[in-house]
């Protein structure tokens, strides 16, 4: 046996406490809630789009990359005394709500599964001057930690039920959760709630309704609009898109997304209204459940600048 | 399954589960793509769990999937992410970087996965080879391979 055997394989012992760490730092368990201390989280990561990204990609994503489900999972996090004042993006951060390891004091864990979207708050203020949204994790309803943005002094919870809420994540999060930036939601009547965010990468802030909904005997997401009215179309196995109004003027393409079984895809329109966009797997890649229909589409308009300045889209 | 059932039961197999997920992939594919795939397969698990809690390999079921999403963010060019090796310089003093985590980056992932579960984590190659469907010899021959490798890398660099 040679010589370096020994030593190599100390090494590799040795090397278990570093590789772990990295393990832990990247898990991000520094749960402020000991109740879930010892839970292991899951987290999304989602980046948004780039300046100079490829504007007619398209890509498959892992259909469970884009999905995270609560059910009786979720553990509602929800200020219940008045939201946060600290105008969004604002360089001074509001340490009742910075994840510092203890629970701040405003908050209230609720581990009732929600029915509703409820209250607002704030992160800790983006980094002023920042011009990207960035990568944010939005973690709906599950443990709290501080990497969930649904985590104490942030509010953000949806309903119980599998189904659409991959819409409400593709919706909110891709285009307007960046690390650190505020979000906030309000329910002015049951059934609905107005989400507003304001990321430093957004000029104009997004405003977008969700709509509850029960399909199939769950309560969950069934459609999100902002400024564009839409509205989708089945003729046979076909299902298009079309953007009847309200597209802001600022948006010079649309960037689609629709599931289509595990699957979800990927697509580039114009920002033009009244054409039909046909939810078509793209050319050269395969459509892996050609039995399955479209679960739901999603949109979001990017303007120049690569800002998302509106979303929309549901269940079909 | 009722949905307080449930989420016991995925909570007990993310506790039991989870993290030898992650470690199996972050060995394998590194550090960010092994918790990314991990996460995202966690997250597949709980929308899928009527029919994962059936199985009876759940954890190499779900280490498909993760798989999966790895192998995609390896194919879009990502890179392979390892946590400097600290190691004592050679005045047995400060520490100082060694090469170990460029080394095993330049291993192909089957011979790394099974050097670090087995080398590291203390996996027996059966344990390795359950959760990734390989039999246990073949897991001992990428370890005969990987360990092989890894000096030949090794002894080039600049550590012993």
């Amino acid at each position: 046996m040679s010589r370096t055997t020994p030593i190599l394989e100390d090494r590799l012992a040795r090397y278990r406490p570093t590789l772990d760490h990295a393990i832990a730092d990247r898990t991000a368990l520094r749960s402020t809630d000991h109740r879930r201390a010892d839970f292991d989280l899951i987290e999304l990561d989602w980046q948004t789009a780039e300046p100079g990204r490829s504007s007619n990609r398209s890509r498959v994503l892992v259909g469970a990359s884009a999905v995270v489900l609560i059910g009786g999972l979720a553990v509602v996090v929800s200020t219940r005394d008045n939201p946060p004042t600290t105008p969004a993006n604002s360089p001074a951060p509001d340490t009742s709500v910075v994840p510092d390891g203890t629970t701040p004091t405003n908050v209230v864990i609720d581990t009732t599964p929600a029915t509703t979207i409820e209250g607002s708050g704030l992160t800790p203020a983006c980094p002023p001057g920042t011009d990207t949204v960035g990568t944010g994790t939005l973690y709906l309803g599950g443990p709290a930690s501080a990497q969930n943005l649904a985590a104490p002094g942030f509010i953000f919870s949806l309903p119980t039920g599998p189904t659409a809420v991959d819409v409400a994540i593709m919706a909110i999060a891709l285009p307007v959760i960046g690390q650190e930036c505020s979000i906030t939601a309000a329910t002015p009547n049951a059934g609905t709630v107005i989400v507003t965010v304001n990321p430093p990468a957004v000029p104009t802030p997004l405003r977008l309704e969700v709509n509850i909904g029960e399909r199939d005997g769950i309560i969950g997401v069934t459609g999100i609009t902002g400024s564009t009215s839409f509205e989708t179309n089945r003729d046979g196995d076909q299902v298009s898109l079309t953007l009847i109004d309200g597209v802001p003027a600022s948006a010079t393409r649309i960037q689609v997304r629709f599931k289509k079984g595990d699957d979800v895809w990927e697509l580039t329109a114009d920002a033009t209204t009244g054409s039909d966009i046909a939810l078509v797997v793209p050319n050269g890649e395969a459509d892996r459940f050609p039995d399955q229909s479209i679960d739901w589409v999603l949109f979001t308009a990017i303007d120049a600048n690569e800002h998302v300045v509106d979303a929309g889209g549901g269940l079909i | 399954m009722k949905p307080d059932q449930a989420e016991r039961a995925f909570d007990e197999f993310v506790r039991a589960d989870g993290q030898r997920l992650r470690r199996v992939m972050s060995s394998q594919y590194g550090v960010d793509i092994g918790c990314e795939s991990t996460d995202s397969a966690l997250a597949w698990a709980w929308e899928h769990w009527d029919r994962l809690h059936e199985m009876s390999n759940q954890a190499g079921y779900l280490y498909r999937v993760a798989q999966t999403q790895a192998r995609r963010a390896v194919g879009r060019g990502r890179t392979l992410t390892f946590p400097p090796e600290l190691t004592r310089g050679p005045d047995s003093g400060s520490l100082i970087d060694g090469d170990l985590a460029d080394a095993l980056r330049q291993l192909p992932d089957q011979q790394r996965l099974a050097v670090l579960m087995v080398h590291v984590y203390g996996w027996t190659p059966i344990e390795v080879g359950r959760i990734t469907g390989t039999p246990a010899v073949t897991v001992r021959s990428h370890l005969r391979r990987g360990l092989r490798h890894l000096r030949t890398v090794l002894s080039k660099g600049t550590t012993p």
